[in-house]
């Protein structure tokens, strides 16, 4: 296949797996009925269930896979390793801590946005960690013993407030919030979410040319003109508001970004730059699939998103390591 | 064209290279000479923009402090000690970065840019290579692509750290030559060597390093003598001079 073919493939498929999210649910409305409910107004059940279900679900499937994909991508081109993914700079951890506050604190049912401006809150305080330390010159492997740091404290301090939440039903809430999912989300949360993710992953895709320098290394990135502070700059503000808003939203959806850049590199060129889009589109083809999937699996008692990209990227990720352990020995 | 002038370099707050003065004109070739851990490496740094240095540095009276990150890039191309390429991309597309500086954002590439690609892969003999994978060819061969890549930098001045280390005898005189013809067309080479008679007989000058200074600067004939490699290098070795130039018979350790 050619590689340019790649990022279109994908975007089709994406656009076909979008339509779908909208067919697809536990009302018995297909993709035609609700279009011309909402274009008609005669039909006011399946338009609702079109608006304040459906459309909104897809659309953060669509804007969430992507941000995850197109995101893995980049971090996997800046350092330079299969492995790294957007979870890996301590953002998604502080975006959960973030919200699992609102939840402990009881703010949550103040009002709608309390969780996702939780989240953003944990979020930006990431960030801000992430600038002050790469004000020097940080290296890649500072940013990502820093991100390391940033999660585990993360997840200690989340496990703190469940150690400490006040009864058993604060604690189910904030676990189940955790595992990750699109479901009952509404036009507010997208409204909050998109702007953001989408600033992000044009920051994002603007590295694309430094990525594809930083394939030589550092030092013959920087005498092909790139600056690598402020490439580590654009990339920390991106990926986490790409990632943050969509944690933010939907709680944390693991290995999409790590999986699906592996994917489809040997579907590219395997340039850094080329890869991004194919992932972005790949990581909505992914996530939009799964979050279909999930309606269908266990019908009476819908399982989380988050939980099933794990269950598909854990092994995967095991078997990565394993080969990659095959081809150093 | 490239002028430095008093460069000192530091790394982790312990002087490394101490006041080095150098200048290298337009269509001159020179060797870096030193022993390891002379500051070659160093000084080459400094002086393509990675590591800051207290100096001045200038290329064709221009100093570098006031170029763009991009204007540096299209004024001075390194290439790199360590042969690194992280993905498997091929090696047209290797040597196409070189022409990042050249390209504004989000910019095709450019028939000019393939042309010049083009012919540094053939300066280098790897046309060949065009589409094999980068990490999947021999060392010797990803040698050349990466000193095509910097030379379809087109840039006036080149500093190249031991372009020569891996390859075998014929491409390490094509690549010389190589350098020499990017010299003729008016372009500043700096390169480190280990190969002495090798950097004898293919520049117009070496430059001798020691301790993180320079000792020795001149045409390799009246620069290199057996007492400057005793002092330098700690070797006894006979120098004579036939019809090709300088060679060079290592005998033994100076204390022995």
């Amino acid at each position: 296949m050619n590689p340019r073919f790649a990022p279109i493939v994908l975007a089709l498929a994406t656009a076909a797996l979008f339509m779908a999210s909208l067919a697809f649910g536990a009302a018995p409305v297909g993709l035609a009925r609700g279009i011309a409910a909402l274009i008609t107004g005669d039909d006011p059940v399946a338009a609702v269930i079109m608006r304040e279900i459906r459309i909104p679900r897809a659309l953060l499937g669509l804007g969430i896979g992507f941000s995850l994909g197109l995101c893995g991508a980049a971090l996997q081109g800046f350092l330079r390793n299969p492995l790294a993914e957007p979870g890996l700079i301590g953002v998604s951890g502080a975006a959960s801590f973030g919200a699992v506050v609102v939840f402990y604190s009881g703010i949550a049912g103040a009002f709608a946005l309390a969780v996702p401006a939780g989240a953003l809150a944990g979020a930006a305080f990431a960030v801000l960690f992430l600038l002050a330390l790469s004000f020097g010159r940080a290296s890649p492997m500072t940013l990502i013993l820093a991100g390391v740091a940033v999660t585990s404290l993360s997840g200690a301090l989340t496990a703190l407030a469940l150690n400490l939440s006040p009864n058993p039903f604060a604690a189910y809430e904030v676990i189940f919030w955790l595992l990750g999912s699109l479901k009952d989300r509404s036009m507010t949360d997208v409204a909050v979410a998109l702007p953001l993710m989408a600033a992000g992953c044009v920051i994002v895709v603007l590295t694309g040319r430094a990525l594809d320098a930083l394939s030589l290394g550092e030092d013959a990135a920087s005498t092909l003109g790139i600056d690598l502070r402020r490439v580590s700059l654009l990339l920390v503000v991106g990926v986490a508001l790409a990632v943050g808003a969509g944690t933010a939203v939907s709680g944390a959806i693991g290995f999409v970004g790590l999986v699906v850049p592996h994917l489809l590199r040997p579907f590219t060129d395997r340039r850094p730059s080329t890869l991004l889009l194919a992932s972005g589109f790949g990581g909505a083809t992914l996530l939009l699939a799964a979050d279909i999937a999930v309606r269908f699996i266990v019908p009476d008692r819908e399982l989380n998103v988050g939980v099933v990209t794990a269950l598909i990227g854990a092994p995967f990720f095991l078997w990565l390591v394993i080969r990659s352990r095959r081809e150093l020995t | 064209m490239l002028n430095a002038q008093s460069v000192t370099v530091s790394l982790s707050d312990r002087e490394i290279v101490h006041d080095v003065s150098l200048a290298i004109a337009a269509g001159e070739v020179v060797a870096l000479l030193g022993p390891n851990g002379a500051g070659k490496s160093t000084l080459m740094r400094a002086l393509a923009g990675i590591i800051p240095f207290a100096g001045t540095l200038s290329v064709d009276g221009r100093p570098t402090a006031t170029m763009r990150a991009g204007e540096r890039a299209r004024a001075i191309a390194y290439l790199p000690q360590d042969h690194v390429v992280h993905w498997p991309i091929s090696i047209a597309n290797l040597v196409l970065l070189g022409r990042l500086p050249h390209q504004r954002f989000g910019q095709a590439v450019s028939a000019a840019d393939r042309q010049a690609a083009l012919t540094a892969m053939r300066m280098m003999q790897i046309e060949g290579l065009a589409d094999r994978p980068a990490t999947e060819v021999s060392g010797g061969e990803l040698a050349r692509a990466l000193a095509a890549r910097a030379i379809a930098q087109d840039t006036p001045v080149i500093i190249a750290d031991e372009p020569a280390a891996g390859l075998d005898p014929a491409h390490q005189i094509r690549l010389m030559s190589a350098f020499r013809s990017l010299a003729a067309e008016g372009k500043a080479v700096l390169l480190s060597i280990h190969d002495i008679e090798l950097a004898a007989r293919w520049s117009d000058r070496v430059v001798m390093m020691s301790d993180g200074r320079i000792v020795a600067d001149g045409a390799p004939g009246e620069a290199i003598s057996a007492a400057l490699l005793a002092r330098v290098y700690g070797i006894k070795a006979r120098i004579g001079h036939d019809e090709c130039g300088l060679t060079l018979t290592p005998l033994g350790l100076s204390e022995d």
